[in-house]
C-alpha cells in the first residue's frame, strides 16, 4: 500500500465528518463527535460487553479449565458480561471481559474494577473478609478508594455490620453447593450500601450482590466455575 | 476573547479560535451537580434577585449567567476560587443609558467582583460575607456590602445586609465620609478610594424553597438605579416604582437555574445560570479499556539469568513490547536491557493522566520481560527530549498492585533522564500529522458590536524531520462572519503591535496562521531548549529561542526567552511589513525571564519579567487554580512602564482564562484541552509574542509535583 492511499482514506472520511467535528490522521486524538456522543450515552462502552445468547454449557466447555464468573451491572441497564480469570497475584484474582473491562476479587469480594467507568480503584476489607469466610455475624470497617472527575482521591471509610440471613443452595454453571446467606450493611459519611453473599461451606462466595461505588452502583456476581 | 484547542503538553498560546464544543460541554457536563448549588442573582453571583447573599457555591464551581430586565443585560462568569472566595467577571449592556459623550444606543461595561465569606453558617450563627462589586474599572456597578444569611428549617432562607455605593443609593441610613467620583487613571485600576465610603443603606430578602426544584423569592433592594432612571438625553433605561422585587427560581435536573422576576414595580426579568465543576463530570471517568494486570514472577524466575543466552527470546522482546504498548495507545521507541534493569523509551499520545501511561507501561513490562529484570526505568520522550527517568521496582509493582495508590507513590523514583535515554528504534513511526477542523473566532467587548464572530475551516499539519525537529503550519479560511466589520479606531501611544488586529482580520483570508521549523534539545542537566523560526504567529515572523531550567523534583522552574521579530503583512501570507507604525516603531527584540512555581494545594503562579512587543518593560503576574484532570481557571495582569495614557482604556492588560480537558467532558482518555482566554481589551502595552509550544507545559507533565498530583491514576 502506498503512502498516498494511506493518507487518502482518512481524507475521504474527513469530508463527511468535517462540518460536524473536524478530523485528523492521528488515531489517538479524540474528536468532538465521539466526545459528545459519550456524554449523552453513558452506557455505550459497557454494552459492547453484552454476550450473545449462547448455551452456558457450551461456554463452560470452551473456556475450561479457566475460572468463569457472570457479572451483571444492575444499576446500568442490567448489562451482563462473562468474565474469565486472566491473572492472579497474591490472592487477588483478576477477571476480564471480551470488551477489556476487569474486576478483581479476593475471596470473592470485589477489591477493584477497571474499564466500567467510575471504578473502584482499591479497597481494604480485612475484617469483612474474615467474617465472610467464617460465615459469622459481626462488625468491621472497609476502606474504598475512588477518583472524582478531577482525578482526585475520594477515600471513604465504611462501618459495616454483617448478619446471617438464611441458607440455601446455589446451582449455576459448574457450581452446585449448599450455602449460607450473609447480609452486610455498610455506611460512611457520604454513602451506604447493602451487600448480600451466598457462601459455600469452604467460605467461598458463590453468588453475591456487591456495591462498587457511588457512580457504578451495584453488581451481581455469579461464580460459574470456581 | 480568544481560545485554542491544543494538546495538553503542546499548548499553542493565544490561538484566536474557539472550538465549537466548549460551550456545549460546559452546559452538558454538569448533571452531577444536582441540587447543591445555591441560587444565583441577576449579577450572576450567589444571591437573591438583584441583591447578594452571604452564600458560596461548592468549591471550584464555574457558573455562567445571562440575565435581563428593563433594558439591563448582564452576562457573568463566576468561579468559586476557594471554598470562601468567589470571583466574577461580567459584561453588561444597558439600553438607553445616558452617559455624557456616549453616542450609541446601548452602553457596554465590564466589571469584576470579589466576595469573601468571613463566617460560614452554623446552627446558631448566620453566614457572613463581605463583597466588592465592580471594584476595577469605571465602577458603574460599583458597590460594597456586608451581608448575613441564615437558613431556618429546611426551606426558609433569610438575608440582610448593608450596602455602599450603588447598594447604598436608596433610602440611606447614614454615611461614612464622602465617596469620590473621579475615575482613577484610564479605568481598570481598583477603585480602592471609594470602598465602604459614602452613604450606606440596608437591603434584605427571603427565599422559600417550595420543592427541591422551585424556590420563591422576595427582596427589598437598596439600589436606587440613579443613573438608569435619569431622564436626561436618551434615558431613562427603565422607570423604577418600588424597591421590592419578586421572583421564582426553577432548577433543572442538571442544576441549571431558570428564574423569572418582577422588578422594581415596573419590569419583568429573566435569568439562566449554568453550572460546571471540574470535580464532577457527567461522563463516567475511566471507561477506557482496562489495563493489563501485573504478572507476578515465580521465586525461581527472579534469579534465573538463563534467558540472556536465549537469542531468540532476547531479540523478540522489543517486538512484543512494541505490540503490547501500541494496543494500549502508547508508543514504543526503544529499550536497553541488562540482567536486572530495563530502560524503556516511550511516548504517550493517549493519556491526559501521565501516571496512567507510566503505570500501563510498567504493567506491560511485568508481563513481557524476563524474571531477573527487577528495575524498570521508564523514560517518556516528548519532541525528542527525554523528560524524566521514572524508576519502579518490579517487586513493588507485584506487591502493591491492589493497594491504595499512595503506597506505590512512596516507592517512586524520578530523576533527570539526560544521557540515559535509549536510541530511537525502528525510526519515526508517523512523520506526518494533520487535521482539518472548523473554527469559530470571537471578538467581544467592541462597543460598536459587542460580539462578533467568524466561522471557517482550519487545516493544520506537522512533519517530524527528526524526533526533535518539527515543521508545523496552519491555514485558516473564513467561510462567513463579521469580524472584518471592525471600524473603531483604537487610540494608542505605543507602537501598534496588537491594535491593528482589525486589518489582519479583514485582509487575512485565507490566512497562513503560522509556518515554523522548531528544534528541541537537552543542552545540559535540568535544561531544556527550543528554537523556533519562521512565521511564528498571525502578526509576527522571526526567530524565537527559549531555555528552561527545571529539576525533575522541583516545584520551581526558571525560563528565558528571546525573540527577534518583524511584523507580517496584514494579508498573512509570506510578506513582511515595515516596523514603523503611526504611533511608534516596533522593536526587533523582545523577551522574558520567567519563574514558574507550583504552590501545592492546586495553585500555580507564574512571573514573567522582560521587554514586551512594543518595547515596554515590565512584568506579568499569573495565578491559576489547577486540577489533576487538566482543568485550569486563572487570571493574569501585566504592568509595564508604558504610561497609563499611552496604554489607553483599561490602564493595563489583564484577563482571565479557563482550560477544559476533553477527557473530563467525554470520560475517555485524551491529551487534548481547550483554553479560552478573556482579555479585558486588546491593547499595545504588555503584549507578548504568541509563539507556539513553549517548553514549560510539556516539561512539567512528567516531573514532580505533577506526577504525584495525578498519581491516583497510576493503577488505571
Amino acid at each position: 500500500m502506498s503512502r498516498l492511499s494511506f493518507v487518502k482514506r482518512p481524507a475521504l472520511a474527513c469530508l463527511a465528518a468535517l462540518m460536524i467535528a473536524g478530523c485528523s490522521n492521528a488515531s489517538s486524538e479524540l474528536n468532538l463527535k465521539s466526545a459528545l456522543k459519550s456524554v449523552f450515552n453513558r452506557s455505550e462502552n459497557t454494552q459492547a460487553a453484552a454476550p450473545a445468547k449462547v448455551d452456558i454449557n457450551t461456554i463452560l466447555r470452551q473456556t475450561a479449565p479457566a475460572s468463569l464468573v457472570l457479572v451483571n451491572l444492575t444499576d446500568h441497564d442490567n448489562i451482563s458480561a462473562l468474565m474469565l480469570e486472566i491473572e492472579s497475584n497474591g490472592g487477588f484474582r483478576t477477571y476480564g471481559t471480551a470488551a477489556k473491562q476487569s474486576v478483581t476479587f479476593r475471596n470473592g469480594l470485589i477489591t477493584s474494577t477497571r474499564g466500567l467507568g467510575d471504578d473502584l480503584m482499591a479497597s481494604i476489607s480485612g475484617d469483612s473478609r474474615a467474617l465472610i469466610r467464617a460465615r459469622r455475624a459481626g462488625t468491621g470497617t472497609r476502606v474504598m478508594d475512588h477518583v472524582n472527575g478531577a482525578g482526585e482521591l475520594l477515600r471513604q471509610t465504611f462501618s459495616c455490620e454483617t448478619f446471617v440471613t438464611g441458607s440455601g443452595r446455589v446451582k449455576q454453571g459448574a457450581v452446585n453447593a449448599a450455602t449460607t446467606e450473609l447480609t452486610e450493611n455498610c455506611a460512611s459519611a457520604q454513602n451506604k450500601f447493602t451487600n448480600v453473599y451466598q457462601i459455600s461451606g469452604s467460605g467461598m462466595i458463590l453468588s453475591s450482590t456487591q456495591w462498587i461505588g457511588p457512580g457504578a452502583g451495584y453488581v451481581e456476581v455469579k461464580v460459574l466455575r470456581p | 476573547m480568544s481560545s485554542g484547542k491544543s494538546s495538553r503538553s503542546h499548548r499553542a498560546a493565544g490561538k484566536h479560535a474557539l472550538r465549537v464544543g466548549v460551550l456545549a460541554m460546559l452546559m452538558t457536563s454538569s448533571a452531577a451537580l444536582a441540587q447543591d448549588v445555591t441560587t444565583f442573582n441577576l449579577y450572576g453571583t450567589p444571591g437573591m434577585i438583584d441583591m447578594p447573599t452571604a452564600e458560596m457555591a461548592p468549591d471550584a464551581t464555574l457558573s455562567s449567567t445571562i440575565s435581563y430586565f428593563g433594558g439591563n443585560t448582564r452576562s457573568t462568569l463566576t468561579f468559586q476560587v476557594l471554598p470562601r472566595l468567589t470571583g466574577s467577571f461580567r459584561y453588561s449592556a444597558i439600553r438607553h443609558l445616558y452617559v455624557p459623550t456616549w453616542t450609541d444606543s446601548s452602553y457596554y461595561d465590564r466589571s469584576f467582583d470579589l466576595r469573601y465569606q468571613v463566617w460560614d453558617e452554623t446552627n446558631l450563627r448566620p453566614a457572613v460575607s463581605v463583597g466588592l462589586q465592580d471594584f476595577i474599572g469605571t465602577g458603574l456597578y460599583g458597590g460594597e456590602y456586608i451581608v448575613a444569611s441564615k437558613t431556618l428549617g429546611n426551606r426558609l432562607h433569610l438575608t440582610g445586609g448593608l450596602g455602599w455605593g450603588r447598594l447604598g443609593s436608596y433610602d440611606p441610613l447614614g454615611s461614612t465620609s464622602t465617596r469620590p467620583t473621579e475615575i482613577l487613571g484610564q479605568g481598570g485600576i481598583p477603585t480602592y478610594d471609594r470602598w465602604f465610603r459614602g452613604d450606606f443603606a440596608a437591603f434584605g430578602g427571603v427565599a422559600y424553597r417550595a420543592t427541591d426544584r422551585l424556590t420563591l423569592k422576595a427582596e427589598y433592594s437598596s439600589d436606587a438605579y440613579v443613573q438608569e432612571t435619569d431622564t436626561t438625553g436618551i434615558g431613562p433605561v427603565f422607570a423604577k416604582k418600588s424597591p421590592w422585587n419578586f421572583g421564582v427560581d426553577y432548577r433543572l435536573r442538571n442544576g441549571t437555574q431558570l428564574s423569572f422576576y418582577h422588578m422594581y414595580g415596573s419590569e419583568f426579568g429573566a435569568q439562566v445560570t449554568f453550572h460546571a465543576n471540574p470535580k464532577k463530570s457527567n461522563a463516567p471517568s475511566g471507561s477506557e479499556q482496562a489495563p493489563l494486570p501485573v504478572k507476578p514472577r515465580s521465586a525461581g524466575a527472579k534469579s534465573n539469568l538463563g534467558w540472556q543466552n536465549n537469542v531468540e527470546l532476547v531479540q523478540g522482546l522489543p517486538t512484543r513490547m512494541r505490540k503490547s504498548l501500541e494496543s494500549q495507545g502508547l508508543i514504543y521507541e526503544g529499550m536497553t536491557l541488562t540482567a536486572n534493569t530495563a530502560t524503556l523509551r516511550m511516548a504517550n499520545k493517549t493519556y491526559g493522566y501521565e501516571p496512567e501511561a507510566v503505570g500501563r507501561a510498567a504493567r506491560t513490562m511485568t508481563r513481557i520481560l524476563p524474571g531477573s529484570v527487577e528495575t524498570f526505568v521508564i523514560i517518556p520522550v516528548v519532541r525528542g527530549m527525554a523528560m524524566s527517568a521514572i524508576t519502579l521496582k518490579r517487586s513493588d509493582l507485584e506487591r502493591l498492585e491492589n493497594a491504595p495508590a499512595d503506597q506505590m507513590l512512596a516507592k517512586l523514583g524520578v530523576s533527570d533522564a539526560r544521557g540515559m535515554v535509549p536510541p530511537l528504534e525502528g525510526g519515526i513511526q508517523q512523520r506526518l500529522n494533520w487535521s482539518i477542523s472548523p473554527y469559530m473566532q470571537l471578538s467581544v467587548f467592541d462597543p460598536d458590536n459587542p460580539v462578533r464572530a467568524d466561522f471557517g475551516i482550519r487545516a493544520r499539519a506537522k512533519y517530524l524531520i527528526a524526533p526533535n525537529i518539527i515543521a508545523s503550519g496552519s491555514i485558516a479560511k473564513k467561510l462567513s462572519g463579521n469580524l472584518d466589520s471592525v471600524t473603531r479606531a483604537i487610540p494608542s501611544g505605543l507602537a501598534r503591535v496588537r491594535t491593528d488586529y482589525a486589518q489582519y482580520s479583514q485582509q487575512g483570508d485565507p490566512a497562513l496562521e503560522h509556518l515554523t521549523l522548531s528544534a528541541y534539545g537537552r543542552p545540559g542537566k535540568n535544561l531544556y531548549s527550543r528554537v523556533t523560526a519562521g512565521y511564528l504567529e498571525t502578526m509576527y515572523a522571526g526567530v524565537s529561542g527559549e531555555v528552561l531550567w527545571k529539576p525533575v523534583n522541583s516545584r520551581l522552574a526558571i525560563g528565558g526567552e528571546l525573540n527577534w521579530v518583524r511584523p507580517r503583512d496584514f494579508d498573512q501570507q509570506f510578506g513582511l511589513r515595515s516596523r514603523v507604525t503611526s504611533s511608534g516603531i516596533i522593536p526587533e527584540l523582545n523577551g522574558h525571564i520567567s519563574a514558574y512555581y507550583d504552590m501545592g494545594n492546586g495553585f500555580h503562579g507564574q512571573l514573567d519579567v522582560g521587554s514586551y512587543l512594543a518595547g515596554d518593560i515590565g512584568a506579568t503576574f499569573s495565578l491559576d487554580r489547577e486540577f489533576a484532570n487538566g482543568w485550569r481557571v486563572g487570571a493574569y495582569a501585566t504592568f509595564t512602564d508604558a504610561s497609563i495614557d499611552d496604554f489607553g482604556e483599561g490602564s493595563f492588560d489583564k484577563g482571565i482564562r479557563v482550560t477544559l480537558p476533553f477527557a473530563w467532558a467525554s470520560g475517555r482518555p485524551s491529551r487534548t484541552t481547550n483554553t479560552v482566554t478573556i482579555q479585558s481589551l486588546t491593547r499595545d502595552g504588555g503584549a507578548r509574542l504568541n509563539v507556539g509550544d513553549r517548553l514549560y507545559p510539556m516539561v512539567r507533565d512528567y516531573h514532580q509535583p505533577d506526577l504525584a498530583r495525578e498519581w491516583e491514576l497510576f493503577w488505571r
